[in-house]
């Protein structure tokens, strides 16, 4: 009974994402007119987007390098909001992973993709991010704004729009800007956020965070009945694998309705826990 | 398949039980060094930059009136002499009768280009430099200059 009751908490819990989501996702799109840009704010929305609230982190840290400035205010935002909540913010903060878990509800046949996926995060984090605009300056084609789909579909397109109701000349965003854009939308109807997944330097940055975050997901061995429920909830997992929590981890929460698995802090008392951040559940 | 990170366990257990009598600070510690980060950062991190205003302006500067050789100083040229009223080094035209400390000296009037370099926090430096139009670069010297301000295009959106 007890089991029961405290699934159903934990299913509760789940269902609230989307609502918390939306929420956030107001505070994001500025509606009073405060337009914070000096502040960078812990999601993945441009800066640049007619209705930001505050910069892009990553934006930040892109023009930061090609500026061959240090941002302490960036870097402090993201430790701060890293080391108290991780991946959680993926789950249920970002807007542009609000918009993925939006068009992933189209129901068509969704691809999963294998772990070692989630590694290219880091490859974009530290390419794209740092080391090419520091040494090639946010001029190339390469520079990590150039390439955003966030960038395109928030900032570009709403500009052009913006244009062309002003009748002025419009600049359309590049082929290459385009072409990500288009290509992001339709993977995202075929597999579960693909940018989170694939690309996204804000996410490899926080996943790192799991490590040390203040919430965890936490494992309690005794529970666990190998029923794999934990792994049938998780939509970034790769099935050929025994994991209930990986690299590509959002902490969406989906998998705490398995009663091994439960949302904590690092306060509690650890007795006969087991804490995951990004490692697998198991040693097979 | 053999997990990847298999061989990263460690990593991801460990330091979130790193505790110093049972109280676990490594959250914490990255807690305060990042809100030691965001207020060094936002209030004290000063960070430089050159702008060129291309806006003209013009400046009065004085004029050495050309002397006709073998003329006494401070004598105008074309003044006559032993005009009465006249005071030595009143400008051709010069009302007869003024005393010399009320007449204007002769001026000309340049047009210049103002170069001013700012330092500010980095709360009001992003707020002020990298988040307007047109941004700022990196010039060949390695220094911050701020670019002509356009009105055209939102910050940082390489279309």
């Amino acid at each position: 009974m007890v089991n029961k009751n405290s699934r159903r908490e934990k299913w509760r819990l789940a269902r609230w994402r989307p609502w918390v989501q939306a929420s956030f996702l107001l505070v994001w799109l500025d509606p009073l007119m405060l337009r914070w840009h000096g502040v960078c704010a812990p999601v993945f929305h441009c800066y640049s987007c007619p209705l930001a609230t505050f910069a892009c982190p990553i934006g930040i840290l892109a023009n930061s390098c090609a500026l061959h400035i240090i941002p302490l205010l960036a870097i402090g935002v993201l430790l701060v909001v890293g080391s108290l909540f991780g991946s959680l913010i993926c789950g249920w903060v970002c807007p542009f992973g609000f918009l993925q878990d939006l068009i992933g509800k189209i129901p068509t046949p969704k691809l999963r993709l294998p772990g070692w996926m989630g590694w290219t995060r880091y490859a974009v984090l530290v390419g794209l991010v740092l080391v090419i605009p520091y040494y090639f300056g946010d001029g190339n084609w390469y520079f990590f704004c150039r390439l955003c789909p966030a960038g395109a579909l928030e900032a570009s397109v709403p500009y052009s729009v913006q244009q062309s109701m002003a009748e002025k000349t419009i600049v359309w965003p590049t082929i290459t800007k385009s072409a990500i854009l288009i290509v992001f939308l339709l993977a995202t109807l075929f597999t579960w956020r693909p940018w989170c997944t694939l690309f996204c330097p804000l996410g490899a940055i926080f996943s790192l965070c799991n490590y040390v975050s203040l919430v965890f997901l936490r494992f309690q061995p005794s529970n666990c009945n190998d029923c794999e429920l934990c792994r049938d909830l998780c939509k970034h997992r790769d099935p050929s694998q025994r994991r209930g929590s990986d690299l590509r981890c959002i902490r969406c929460l989906e998998c705490v309705q398995c009663n091994a698995l439960s949302i904590g802090t690092v306060f509690q008392k650890q007795e006969n826990l087991v804490e995951i951040s990004s490692g697998p559940l198991d040693e097979s | 398949m053999k997990n990847p990170l298999s061989g990263l366990r460690f990593l991801s257990m460990r330091p979130a039980r790193w505790s110093i009598f049972g109280f676990r600070f490594v959250p914490l510690l990255l807690f305060g060094v990042g809100t030691c980060t965001i207020l060094y950062g936002g209030f004290f991190h000063r960070l430089p930059v050159t702008e060129t205003i291309e806006e003209e302006f013009t400046v009065a500067e004085p004029v050495e009136p050309e002397m006709p050789m073998g003329m006494p100083p401070g004598m105008g040229p074309g003044m006559p002499f032993g005009l009465p009223g006249m005071a030595p080094g009143m400008p051709p035209g010069g009302m007869p009768g003024m005393p010399p400390e009320d007449s204007q000296p002769p001026v000309r009037f340049v047009t210049k280009i103002k170069t001013v370099e700012t330092t500010a926090n980095e709360l009001e430096w992003n707020l002020n430099v990298l988040m307007t139009f047109g941004g700022i670069a990196l010039n060949e010297k390695g220094e911050l200059v701020r670019l002509a301000v356009s009105t055209e295009g939102p910050a940082f959106c390489p279309t």
